[in-house]
């Protein structure tokens, strides 16, 4: 085997390698694996901000949290309460671990609904 | 200078539709990552289709660069035709070998032949020779001269009315 094929064999093996730990890391950090957090509740501070919503903020902040929470675990929920300027603080019992957190913050802040678009503004665990 | 920018502002996007697909993937982001797959996948197209196009049109000016070239190649293409096939030359009448193949092909066939033929008359000659005897005695028998020769009229009934006092 000369030089040139044996550099070819080891980027490809390198390649390989890098792409399988690649995909690796991607599917663990993807990958919803429930559970609960250390502490008793998460208090999420969202906002939304909607362009040609016709049933107002409040219906687009609760639409948007049922869909989100829907697809996550817990145990009680408290309905997102308006704070003011389109900013909106709900309640998870009991708290969340961090990758689920993670979860909810991306469906928050994705295009999840058309023509509402959220951001979530605060999110903290903490004692009941 | 175009031919620079173009593919790098393609090579950059590139790039950050992936790093962005995969950071919205991180994200939890579905949509946005979608997204961004759909602009990974669309300046990817691109981008190979320009290097090919790009690699299209240098072989098409290579070829139109020179018209003196291109026909001085078709001249010496028609002045040369290819070369005969040497394949079957030996069947050619006018081929410069003065003994063809045929023969040695023929005289090892007539020697087979041959060979052949001698073993079946040997054979035959071992094992038709003795059981063919009786059969031909006996039908040769009947072709044979009667008792007493062909001169022997003493069988003949009409012999008394040829000599009616022949004493015997």
């Amino acid at each position: 085997m000369n030089g040139a094929a044996l550099r070819t064999l080891v980027a490809f093996a390198v390649a390989a390698v890098a792409v399988y730990f690649g995909v690796q890391v991607l599917q663990e950090a993807t990958e919803y694996h429930g559970g609960a957090g250390s502490q008793a509740r998460t208090t999420v501070v969202f906002s939304v901000k909607d362009r040609g919503f016709k049933h107002g903020p409040d219906f687009a902040a609760e639409a948007l949290w049922r869909g989100c929470v829907a697809t996550i675990g817990w145990d009680g929920e408290d309905d997102p309460v308006a704070q003011g300027d389109q900013t909106y603080h709900a309640t998870l019992r009991p708290s969340l671990p961090s990758d689920t957190r993670r979860r909810l913050r991306g469906c928050l802040e994705d295009l999840t609904m058309n023509h509402v678009r959220g951001r979530v503004v605060s999110m903290s665990s903490g004692p009941a | 200078m175009r031919r620079i920018i173009v593919p790098g502002i393609g090579a950059v996007t590139l790039v950050g539709a992936g790093a962005y697909f995969v950071v919205y993937l991180y994200r939890w982001e579905w949509n946005r990552a979608l997204i961004s797959g759909g602009i990974f996948i669309a300046v990817e197209v691109m981008l190979v289709g320009t290097l090919l196009l790009r690699r299209i049109n240098r072989l098409a000016a290579r070829v139109e660069v020179d018209p003196d070239r291109r026909r001085r190649i078709e001249r010496r293409l028609r002045d040369a035709p290819p070369p005969r096939s040497a394949v079957f030359d030996w069947m050619r009448a006018d081929s410069s070998s003065s003994a063809p193949v045929f023969i040695p092909i023929l005289m090892g066939a007539g020697l087979l032949l041959s060979g052949l033929a001698w073993v079946v008359e040997r054979l035959a000659r071992a094992t038709a020779g003795g059981a063919a005897d009786p059969g031909v005695a006996a039908t040769m028998a009947r072709l044979g001269p009667p008792p007493g020769g062909l001169l022997d009229t003493s069988q003949d009934p009409l012999r008394l009315l040829r000599q009616p006092t022949s004493p015997r």
